[in-house]
């Protein structure tokens, strides 16, 4: 990341968290902070319509032209381009271990791995491991903020908005690949994103099309999940309900 | 020497006594780990061959029905997910409310453990926590990563029961009190019309 950028993102970020101290408290439960809850709303709906009209077609056309074989092959093309953005996130988390395994993963899979459409380094043992920036800013202390509905991307909060945003900015492999390839890598990643669509169909559909208020139950998705991600997959005891504290 | 120790008794026998009062508003922790894992291992492979044996829908939720009757405090959970209304409900009211509840857990969430077809559970550890135990287990899906599925077990009045479920971070209790809350909203607030609802929702 340049140091012009930084500086940009640094003055925003400690004003957003100054503004909403309470939002930069840890919250657990069923507890959320969505104070843009009406135009939220809004932009909730037209992400239905975008899905409806574009990404669940995309998701079917993905599913009925690609087989198993190189579903997989985008899969772990894909995943492999992501790699050293969340090497950059991990040492700047000070995870210097996780970050030296991802290294080598990525190593293993760009080279035995041709390119990365295969994962050979599962076969030693070591999982995939995902960052970003917003983990990146979870580690540094600030407090998720405000739940938003981004248009096209779905759930998100103040702070993984602002992740999104720089890991777009300052992905590493604009240096390693060079520029000419950057529109085919775009296109891999669109077409995961169909992929994706179509792997999770099931569960998308019951999350917009079967709950009661599908805005309500995708921010309680989104937000728990993101915690328990964060959280390095354990439920704190304030995130279980005491079951003796009736009504 | 006689009478310190008299005294110490007497303390203890005082301190029983107002603990014995204290008794009904405590939850009896009867429960043992391995009472909580056990539940949790019988519960999950009886989900497993229910989805397994291929049996028609209703058979399925019906079978479900069963399952979640037995091993959940189902009124609890239905207490809990309906929120400051149920203070005002009569007891025939909350009683046809939480019949009507568990069919519709059945149904609802039934529909998506078919997802969970030929998949693998199993316990990995658990925890002691708030009334009872979080027991961790991981779900195997053919061809996909495993997710974490973490039961919390309690001691329901005497009873090892399941009290609530997180896929992968997300509360079973938190979802079904969202779309509780909606339903209610949506039907002026009325729990008659809610029950009437829920026998046929899902």
């Amino acid at each position: 990341m340049s140091k012009s950028l930084f500086r940009r993102m640094a003055v925003p970020l400690f004003a957003l968290c100054s503004l909403q101290l309470s939002a930069c408290a840890k919250p657990t439960g069923d507890a959320y902070h969505d104070p843009a809850e009406k135009f939220n709303r809004k932009t909730h709906e037209l992400n239905k319509k975008l899905d409806k009209a574009l990404l669940r077609p995309a998701g079917n056309a993905y599913g009925a032209l690609i087989g198993p074989v190189d579903d997989e092959i985008i899969n772990n093309f894909a995943s492999n381009m992501s790699e050293p953005s969340t090497i950059v996130n991990q040492i700047l988390q000070g995870r210097l271990l996780r970050a030296t395994k991802s290294t080598i993963r990525f190593a293993v899979n760009s080279t035995i791995g041709i390119g990365g459409i295969t994962n050979p380094s599962a076969d030693f043992g070591m999982e995939r491991d995902e960052s970003d920036f917003g983990e990146t800013l979870h580690v540094w202390g600030l407090g998720e903020g405000a739940y938003v509905e981004l248009p096209f991307y779905g759930g998100s909060t103040a702070r993984d908005s602002i992740g999104i945003v720089v890991d777009f900015a300052m992905d590493p492999m604009d240096h390693i690949l060079p520029k000419k390839y950057k529109p085919h890598t775009i296109t891999v990643k669109l077409v995961e994103l169909a992929g994706d669509r179509d792997e999770y169909g099931d569960v998308i559909d019951g999350v917009l099309y079967e709950t009661e208020d599908s805005y309500a139950s995708q921010r309680l998705y989104y937000l728990q999940n993101r915690r328990f991600q964060l959280s390095g997959g354990e439920i704190s005891d304030a995130d279980l309900e005491n079951p003796y504290d009736v009504e | 020497m006689l009478n310190s120790q008299l005294f110490t008794r007497r303390t203890t026998l005082l301190g029983m006594t107002s603990a014995l009062a204290m008794a009904p508003s405590m939850p009896a922790m009867a429960l043992t780990k391995s009472e909580a894992e056990a539940l949790i291992d019988k519960l999950t492979a009886e989900v497993m061959a229910t989805i397994n044996a291929g049996k028609s829908k209703s058979a399925m939720f019906k079978d479900f029905e069963g399952i979640f009757g037995r091993y959940a405090d189902v009124p609890l959970i239905a207490q809990k997910a309906l929120g400051t209304t149920w203070r005002t409900a009569s007891a025939s009211q909350r009683s046809a409310y939480v019949k009507a509840f568990r069919g519709y857990m059945a149904r609802f969430y039934g529909k998506r453990f078919e997802e969970f077809i030929g998949s693998e559970i199993t316990v990995k550890k658990s925890r002691k926590t708030s009334g009872g135990y979080l027991v961790d287990t991981n779900i195997k899906l053919r061809g996909s990563a495993a997710f974490k599925a973490q039961w919390h077990v309690i001691d329901a009045r005497g009873k090892t029961l399941m009290y609530n479920l997180f896929l992968e971070g997300v509360s079973v209790l938190s979802d079904v009190r969202v779309q509780i809350g909606s339903m209610l909203d949506k039907r002026g607030g009325s729990i008659d019309k809610l029950t009437a609802h829920l026998r046929t929702a899902g």
